[in-house]
């Protein structure tokens, strides 16, 4: 049985009496330690499908249909309680911008603390302990330094290090990871992007990956769901998509991969 | 943000001024000479002029003036202390309730210090301690009461803009409930406009009891209020000055002392919340 089971979810938006399906009927599912991504440009549908999952989906939207079975639990059913323990402790969500993620007038070591805090019977010492193993398994370096610091004081790189040390100090068995590193420079996405590799390799956790990134997605992933206003338009393994695309609008994302050809390589 | 606070030379000079007057009032007893209630009717002890024995003179009843005024500014300061606490209390959690929730909450608060805004605030204290009688402790309570409603407005504003912020989406995103998102994660983001309205609010605050003692319905004689010593020695403005001079500056140099913190903090805090 799959982890994650979506079906048939949709999600709308409302505004001025019409509904806009931001995803329409999509269903796919996670096997426990598959990384899935989800690549799509923007405005597909790829954030909404997150936030339903986690059922952050605030007015004007709502979640119109579908159901979404976790672990055996179906997540749409479940009351605010319920969800909130599954929140943050059995799947956790990393964002696209730590800057704005991050409360910025409390410490990165107070907020991973108050999350431990608040799904563990702990003490501070204990939540302290863990707050401080998460950061070292991210490989941020001078953990009790960093702890202490506020979020604007680190660089990109830290600050979403101090963001993946937060969603997987509970050791949550879904990771969904909302294009993590589109807001950071190249070279620190392929740190962070190997970073995402370890914690795969060593700890067999889910991954819903979600990006624009096709490069990415290669790196990354075992399967692949591409999305187009709202809907899925094709699924497979990366090694299906890349080399034999179906759908005529993932052959569009394919082309449209920047490439360096062999004659601009000759000068290097 | 500290240290540019402290290079401000408004918010300086008001807060040692304030520092100042704390401190009289906290030591009062000790650096009051004379005791406030102690009367002398002799012709050659009362209405005296500012001396070297009576530093600021003494009054109608041959009470020294300086000490009752250090014992009056711990009525005045205390005052205001408390009303301004009453009016955080009220104000901040109306104003979270309507920030956060939006909806049928803010609509019911907002009504609701719509028409408390609509009662003059001086004349609406003023109908309500004719009613309850005059105490410093209803004094304090309706001070409170009637004056929460900017605070609440402002809050609400700020929780309006924050609530949409993506900080609050990961904390919900990690299990944290609304009320542990509205009063721990939003309002510590909004408390910066906050700390300005503090200010002006403990200056209005002294000022309204000063008013309130001065129209007999604040603190009673003969305990020393800066308003009630400044009713009682307005019959002698022309005779014996001190009687209005010195509480009247004192009531002067407080209030100026809170708007001069209050303007330093704007300054420093504005251009930083468009960051």
């Amino acid at each position: 049985m799959p982890l994650l089971d979506v079906r048939s979810l949709t999600t709308v938006f409302s505004a001025n009496e019409t509904d806009k399906k931001a995803v329409r009927e999509i269903s796919f599912s996670i096997e426990e330690g598959e990384t899935l991504g989800l690549v799509g440009e923007s405005g597909s549908g790829k954030t909404v499908t997150a936030l339903s999952i986690l059922r952050l989906i605030d007015e004007p939207g709502r979640i119109v249909s579908g159901e979404i079975i976790f672990d055996g639990l179906s997540l749409l059913d479940l009351d605010d309680k319920a969800i909130r323990r599954i929140r943050g402790e059995a799947i956790s969500i990393v964002f696209q911008e730590p800057l704005t993620a991050l409360n910025p007038v409390f410490t990165i070591g107070r907020q991973i603390v108050e999350t431990f805090i608040a799904h563990r019977d702990a003490t501070v010492r204990e939540a302290r302990r863990a707050a401080l193993k998460a950061m070292e398994e991210v490989h941020l370096r001078d953990p009790e330094r960093i702890f202490g610091e506020y979020p604007h004081r680190l660089s990109g790189g830290m600050r979403q290090r101090a963001m993946i040390a937060m969603a997987l100090v509970l050791r949550p068995k879904l990771l969904i990871a909302d294009e993590p590193t589109t807001a950071l420079d190249v070279t620190i996405q392929a740190e962070i992007l190997e970073l995402f590799r370890e914690i795969k390799k060593v700890s067999g956790m889910s991954i819903l990956f979600i990006t624009h990134d096709l490069g990415i997605m290669a790196a990354l992933a075992d399967r692949l769901c591409v999305m187009k206003e709202g809907r899925i338009v094709e699924r497979g393994t990366v090694f299906d998509i890349f080399s034999y695309p179906k759908a005529e609008y993932t052959k569009e994302l394919l082309k449209a991969i920047p490439r360096i050809s062999p004659e601009m390589r000759k000068g290097w | 943000m500290i240290r540019e606070i402290l290079k401000k030379r408004q918010i300086v000079i008001g807060a040692m001024v304030i520092i100042l007057m704390a401190s009289a009032a906290v030591f009062a007893p000790f650096i009051s000479h004379f005791d406030p209630y102690e009367q002398n009717l002799s012709a050659d002890a009362r209405l005296q002029p500012p001396s070297t024995r009576h530093i600021f003179g003494t009054d109608d009843l041959g009470r020294d003036l300086f000490s009752r005024m250090v014992h009056g500014a711990r009525t005045s300061l205390s005052v205001g202390f408390i009303a301004v606490a009453i009016m955080l209390v009220v104000g901040i959690t109306l104003g979270v309730l309507a920030g956060y929730y939006g909806g049928a909450v803010d609509f019911a608060v907002m009504r609701l210090v719509e028409v408390m805004m609509c009662f003059p605030t001086l004349y609406l204290i003023l109908a309500l301690l004719a009613f309850l009688g005059p105490s410093v402790y209803y004094v304090m309570i309706v001070i409170g009461l009637t004056s929460w409603m900017g605070l609440a407005r402002l809050i609400r504003a700020e929780f309006l803009s924050l609530r949409e912020r993506e900080f609050v989406v990961a904390a919900k995103a990690l299990g944290a409930t609304d009320m542990r998102i509205a009063f721990r994660h939003i309002l510590p983001n909004a408390l910066a406009p906050v700390f300005v309205s503090i200010t002006f609010s403990l200056g209005g605050a002294i000022l309204i009891e000063s008013s309130l003692s001065f129209l007999g319905l604040g603190v009673q004689i003969p305990v020393p209020s800066w308003g009630n010593i400044i009713s009682t020695g307005r019959f002698y403005i022309e005779s014996a000055w001190w009687l209005t001079v010195f509480p009247g500056l004192a009531i002067l140099f407080s209030v100026l002392s809170f708007y001069l913190i209050g303007d330093g903090l704007r300054s420093v805090l504005d251009p930083r919340l468009k960051r």
